[in-house]
């Protein structure tokens, strides 16, 4: 299931929270780790099983770990099973097939193909999971007892299929306690709503665009038709991930928790170094704790330092989907960082402008190897954004997208934010209002829904 | 109980956790209670209804899809919902929806911009059989070109849409070793009329005036006579709104007008069922008004008609028309020519085309599509059967 429909919002929903808040405090856990298993086999029945198996090894495992202290090699053996089952998870079902494809291109082999379908959300539980194993190994928690507590802090529905990455050591202290009022309740509401609006009203929208400039054929397109279209889908993959993200928040709220933020307004940055700590900040920090600094770091040799950059950003490119495109996408960002690193940070902050054109540039630049996983593709439109072809046909596409193409602007900056702020201070009506007509307005595009793809599904 | 009171009470400090919660549960719940709708009237389709549920079903994942599509599309007052989306969209400089761009003067296009190349080589071939099975038939073939490709003034600024005349010339150009059969060029014949009404401006079909000018066009290519439709008597039907506007849902959408003709026939036969009358009069009452001529899209109609303009004494006349509904206005014309006329329609067809060649000794075969029916009917196949 999947937040922005019209089931979720007016069937799971109200029924969850409903009897979420009405049963006693001790029955809260158990309730979640129901829905949240009902969410999961919604779409996909199948995969329940690896659901649970996920829940029993790494829960046997860290009580393994947490047990048998004294046992060095002991503990050593627990912990690279459960990293080697969840990796192994993660290979096998969304990794293998792209092996084998290359495998036989390579040494002319034939072997079959299992096309799986990949399970909802495997990239970010097995992530989740796995840092819980790593972190008890390493003391910093005591391991869960409970089954049913870590039942529900994997299978979390509002973070369980996109993120953000929740840590247990974020959440393991509202695991058992946690207190739920009523204005942690309207914050949650409202972020989610703020979250709905970004995912159904601007990125589906603009998302659109992108899609058609696609259909169209990147060869029969003008250049400035080429530039809209990578501007589109720029936006499509922010507020379409970020508004993920806040709806996950906003549902964390109401639920009690509170789920670290994702997103601090990325495409205002100056470097790619500023982009990555402000974008999809539960993974940059989650490779930090887990790979980078494990790897050394930066206290180490230059020579190693580059090559930590390069190894992190090649693996959180190849995280995002079993294909060269997002390989190239993670070593370009690798590159900018190393460059910037060398020297020409200092120049980024000396000239302003210069800095922000930069960086969107590049940001954009890097979303055309994102979303093609087609390499003839990705050529064929480098080339055309950048060898000049005229033509109209960009004329209708901006008149068409122009507004929300602006708003979507806006709401990349924090500006209007602010101002909400500040507004709400002394006009507290203004906020309900432009809430409840984003509500509105996306329910009106829900029902009458062509277009609602899920970025997500292949993460 | 005392303390659930204050509980309570306290919420109205919290005016959007109140809105919100009222708004998701009131809607659920009236939704649940209130009754599913068959027939969207706006969309003009089927409604999905209530899902059996089985747990071979679920595990299939065949139950939650439908389940889904239910939800939505019984979900509390959907038409406003829709109206709203649409208006929304209008502010947002929109002129286009669902793949329906918002021309000049009223009038909705298609906006097809990649085909399907695949089915329309298969198309293709399946035509070049039929002509090859029957080398003795006088075949006349006709791509109808869709409003977009003649009312291209229309189209805003900057759009391309797929061309059209490009595909109808190669089309034809397959054809034109084979002596049987001769093509229409209806394209032209619908660009000299491009100022008149031709096409509906919120339906995909031609106007039964468009349908007029192709049939003056099919008569010459046969050297018959046609009828003048000053002659006929002529009636109007309004507030006409098509399958455009059924996938558009534009709020500020402009009626048509359908006009029909009073026709005199014999009977006409579809399947077993005898009609006496070629039009489906209650259908002129409802939404889908285009299903009036010749009760739609069926398998076989035959229509015997009074008496034709070219009447022969030792032997009837009759002609096989092979179609998509374009053809369902333009079959009427015809009663005006032959004894006796039959309407295949491939999408329905239950009955062996070689059968009905065979059996009937027709003087003149016309196969007409439309071109954007021409390039998907996944149908034409069955021509050679």
């Amino acid at each position: 299931m999947v937040f922005s429909s019209i089931v979720f919002l007016f069937r799971f929903l109200p029924i969850v929270l409903l009897i979420y808040y009405l049963i006693p405090n001790k029955c809260k856990n158990l309730s979640l780790l129901f829905f949240s298993l009902l969410f999961y086999s919604w779409g996909e029945p199948k995969y329940f099983f690896i659901m649970i198996a996920s829940i029993c090894v790494d829960y046997t495992l860290s009580l393994i770990i947490d047990n048998n202290r004294d046992k060095k090699l002991l503990c050593k053996v627990a912990l690279l099973l459960s990293i080697m089952f969840n990796l192994g998870m993660l290979l096998f079902f969304k990794y293998y097939d792209f092996f084998i494809v290359n495998i036989n291109k390579v040494f002319g082999l034939n072997i079959s193909l299992l096309r799986l379908i990949l399970p909802l959300g495997i990239s970010f539980y097995t992530f989740q999971t796995m840092s819980y194993t790593i972190d008890v190994y390493r003391g910093k928690v005591k391991a869960e007892r409970n089954i049913i507590n870590f039942g529900t802090f994997v299978t979390m529905f509002p973070q369980l299929i996109a993120g953000p990455i929740v840590k247990y050591t974020d959440i393991n202290v509202e695991l058992k306690e946690r207190k739920i009022n009523y204005s942690q309740i309207q914050d949650g509401a409202e972020t989610f709503i703020l979250g709905l609006g970004r995912k159904v009203l601007i990125a589906n929208n603009v998302g659109m665009l992108w899609d058609e400039v696609q259909t169209l054929g990147f060869s029969n397109i003008s250049t400035p038709l080429a530039w809209l279209g990578v501007l589109a889908f720029t936006f499509q993959i922010y507020f379409d991930f970020s508004g993920y993200s806040l709806m996950a928040i906003g549902l964390g709220k109401m639920l009690g928790f509170n789920f670290p933020q994702n997103f601090n307004y990325p495409y205002i940055s100056r470097s790619a170094t500023e982009f990555w700590r402000r974008w999809h900040m539960t993974l940059g920090s989650w490779f930090r704790e887990y790979v980078y600094i494990p790897l050394g770091g930066n206290r180490v040799g230059p020579f190693r330092k580059y090559f930590n950059i390069v190894l992190i950003w090649f693996l959180t490119g190849f995280w995002h989907g079993a294909n060269f495109n997002f390989m190239l996408w993670g070593l370009m960002f690798a590159v900018l960082l190393i460059v910037e690193k060398r020297g020409f940070n200092k120049f980024l902050d000396k000239y302003r402008v210069f800095s922000h054109i930069y960086l969107i540039l590049m940001v954009m630049l890097s979303w055309v190897l994102f979303s093609l996983t087609d390499l003839g593709q990705v050529a064929q439109l480098y080339k055309k954004m950048f060898i000049f072809t005229g033509g109209l046909d960009f004329i209708y596409y901006i008149r068409n997208y122009f507004v929300i193409l602006v708003i979507a602007g806006i709401l990349s900056t924090p500006v209007l934010k602010n101002i909400f702020n500040k507004v709400s201070k002394d006009a507290n009506w203004i906020r309900i209002s432009v809430t409840a007509i984003i509500l509105i307005l996306s329910v009106a595009y829900l029902v009458d829904a062509t277009y609602n793809p899920f970025l997500y599904f292949r993460f | 109980m005392k303390n659930y009171f204050n509980k309570i009470k306290k919420l109205k400090n919290y005016p959007l956790l109140l809105l919100f919660f009222t708004f998701i549960l009131s809607f659920t719940i009236i939704d649940i209670i209130s009754p599913d709708k068959e027939f969207s009237d706006l969309e003009n389709k089927f409604l999905q209804m209530t899902p059996e549920f089985s747990y071979d079903k679920f595990v299939k994942n065949e139950y939650v899809p439908k389940y889904e599509r239910y939800i939505n599309e019984q979900f509390l007052f959907r038409n406003k919902w829709i109206n709203l989306k649409s208006r929304s969209e209008f502010y947002l400089g929109k002129t286009e929806n669902n793949g329906i761009v918002y021309g000049k003067d009223g009038y909705l296009l298609d906006k097809t911009q990649n085909i399907n190349e695949k089915q329309l080589k298969r198309n293709i071939e399946s035509i070049k059989k039929f002509i090859e099975m029957y080398s003795d038939a006088n075949i006349k073939f006709a791509l109808i070109p869709n409003s977009y490709e003649v009312l291209k003034e229309k189209l805003p600024l900057g759009l391309k849409l797929y061309n059209q005349a490009g595909l109808i010339e190669n089309v034809y150009n397959e054809y034109s070793t084979y002596d049987n059969v001769t093509t229409l060029d209806f394209l032209s014949l619908m660009n000299e009329h491009e100022n008149e009404y031709i096409y509906y401006k919120t339906d995909h079909h031609w106007t039964t005036l468009g349908a007029y000018y192709a049939y003056i066009d099919f008569m010459k290519s046969v050297d018959k006579q046609y009828v003048d439709v000053d002659d006929l008597k002529t009636n109007e039907v309004e507030f006409f709104l098509g399958t455009y506007y059924s996938k558009a849902k534009k709020f500020n959408a402009q009626f048509d007008d359908i006009t029909y003709y009073d026709v005199e026939i014999a009977n006409m036969l579809i399947g077993d069922k005898e009609y006496k009358d070629i039009y489906d009069y209650e259908k002129f009452n409802v939404r889908d008004k285009y299903a009036a001529f010749i009760y739609g899209n069926n398998d076989l109609t035959v229509i015997k008609n009074k008496g034709s303009l070219n009447k022969s004494e030792d032997k009837k006349t009759k002609v096989l028309i092979i179609k998509d509904s374009f053809g369902n206005s333009f079959v009427p014309y015809l009663t005006y020519n032959y004894d006796e006329v039959y309407v295949l329609d491939l999408r329905s067809n239950s009955k062996k085309v070689s059968e009905i060649m065979e059996t009937c000794d027709f003087d003149d075969v016309l196969i007409m599509y439309s071109v954007n029916n021409f390039i998907d009917d996944v149908n034409l196949i069955r021509a050679t059967y």
